[in-house]
């Protein structure tokens, strides 16, 4: 067998560099192509990036849970006692199940989860709604922190509190 | 072989101390462990969300159905005992998939319920490079048992790192276009848009009972600032190229972006960490120097 010279196996060496960085760097650029797509479709970890580019309107809705008090106060849930995952992914989980018609399923959780509270700034909640709220930008921001409508998709008393 | 051939193989196989490779190995291998070890409980919950939220990306879409909270937790224990092993430089070429390999799919799990989050790719994609490159030939166990020893400096050792100085900047530079070609299009820079993005997420966050981002609210009626912001970010992103042709231009820029993600934080709350940290950035440095300045082995 002949031997192989050390400048073939450095070429070879850095043939496959060479491949394996542009094959790399061409799947990083891939999703560049979603940009000219009608229905844009994100990926992990190869992404578009598209954060911060969507049009916003003056108007904002929000999907989210409030529990009432019975009083009748009106008190917002905070997202962790919705699910798990951040912020955002329970906001984008709140609005697909009140859209999927799920609401009432998602207030059970939250209101088997409030049952067990005992004490707390959550002891005296009687009922959580699933709500789908309206607000204007201009008007929050100007210090209006109520929302201009608000959808109810479902309502669920706690059990033992109403 | 043409003047630009041999130009760009210059640019990309740059001779490199093994010790640089190895520091980013050791670097981002501890800060990821500290990372997945922190966020385990939360992981663990993300798990067991309920099977009609699961959207798999990336390498998850080969699932039709989300793993058992069992398998999932297996594969984050495969992930952190390679991660032990990349950070030691153990066995490497075997270990760096391995954890490169696992990062990518417990982050992809992650991300696969319903939101894509933009703050874990680079990392996956810089623990990827390290973990299939020769990044463990110095300050390792494979080192000290004469496996993997190269002391010169070698392009071995240069194109990992060219690889993930190019993979970041095209990150930034998709960011840019997006912008672009998005709904706005060129208004985007006015800072309008940028103004209601945030705007919304501070909405968003008080409503959910997020954590609140107070700079938001008090920088709402202040449009010109926005401008100078949306117009600062856009160059940035679309400029981010440009670090890969010179070194200082690099640093300049990785100086702006670190900034960038701090005024993120600072206004939004929002904490892409790996940015934060500065991690992300290292690769543009010759970290082996700042090593012999601080008189370190």
């Amino acid at each position: 067998m002949r031997p192989v010279a050390p400048d073939a196996v450095v070429a070879d060496e850095r043939r496959v560099a060479t491949a394996a960085s542009m094959l790399a760097l061409g799947l990083v650029l891939w999703p560049i192509r979603q940009n000219w797509r009608a229905a844009k479709r994100d990926g992990f970890p190869l992404s578009y990036y598209p954060m911060f580019s969507a049009r916003r309107s003056e108007r904002v809705q929000v999907h989210h849970l409030v529990a009432v008090t019975a009083p009748g106060e009106r008190r917002l849930l905070a997202h962790h006692l919705c699910g798990p995952g951040g912020l955002n992914q329970v906001r984008r989980q709140l609005r697909r199940l009140m859209r999927a018609g799920q609401a009432e399923q998602l207030c059970e959780r939250v209101v088997q989860r409030l049952a067990r509270e005992r004490d707390g700034s959550l002891a005296d909640v009687v009922s959580v709604e699933a709500v789908r709220s309206e607000y204007s930008l201009a008007d929050y921001f100007g210090g209006d922190k109520r929302p201009l409508s608000e959808k109810v998709y479902a309502s669920l008393a706690v059990e033992g509190r109403a | 072989m043409s003047r630009l051939v041999r130009s760009l193989e210059r640019f990309w196989f740059p001779r490199v101390p093994a010790r640089r490779p190895a520091l980013l190995r050791i670097l981002v291998g501890v800060w990821t462990l500290h990372y997945v070890g922190r966020r385990r409980p939360m992981l663990e919950r993300v798990a067991r969300t309920d099977e009609t939220l699961f959207r798999p990306v990336g390498p998850v879409t080969v699932l039709k159905r989300p793993l058992s909270p069992r398998a999932f937790g297996a594969l984050l224990r495969l992930n952190q005992l390679a991660n032990l092993a990349f950070i030691a430089g153990w066995r490497h070429r075997q270990s760096g998939p391995a954890f490169g390999g696992s990062l990518l799919c417990l982050l992809s799990y992650r991300n696969s319920w319903s939101m894509v989050y933009h703050c874990d790719n680079v990392l996956v994609l810089h623990a990827l490079a390290l973990g299939l490159t020769p990044a463990a030939d110095d300050l390792s166990i494979d080192a000290r048992r004469g496996r993997r020893a190269h002391p010169e400096p070698h392009w071995r050792y240069g194109w990992p790192i060219q690889l993930m100085n190019a993979m970041t900047a095209l990150t930034y530079f998709l960011a840019g276009v997006a912008k672009l070609k998005g709904p706005l299009g060129r208004s985007w820079a006015t800072g309008e848009a940028l103004r209601s993005q945030v705007a919304v997420d501070c909405l968003r966050k008080e409503v959910l009972g997020g954590e609140a981002a107070p700079l938001a609210a008090r920088m709402y009626g202040q449009l010109a600032l926005y401008r100078l912001l949306a117009l600062g970010s856009l160059a940035l992103e679309l400029g981010a190229p440009l670090a890969l042709v010179d070194r200082r231009l690099a640093r300049l820029w990785a100086a702006n972006s670190f900034g960038m993600h701090w005024g993120i934080y600072g206004v939004m709350g929002i904490r892409f960490r790996y940015q934060l940290a500065g991690l992300i950035y290292a690769p543009f440095f010759d970290l082996e120097r700042a090593l012999t300045r601080l008189r370190l082995p």
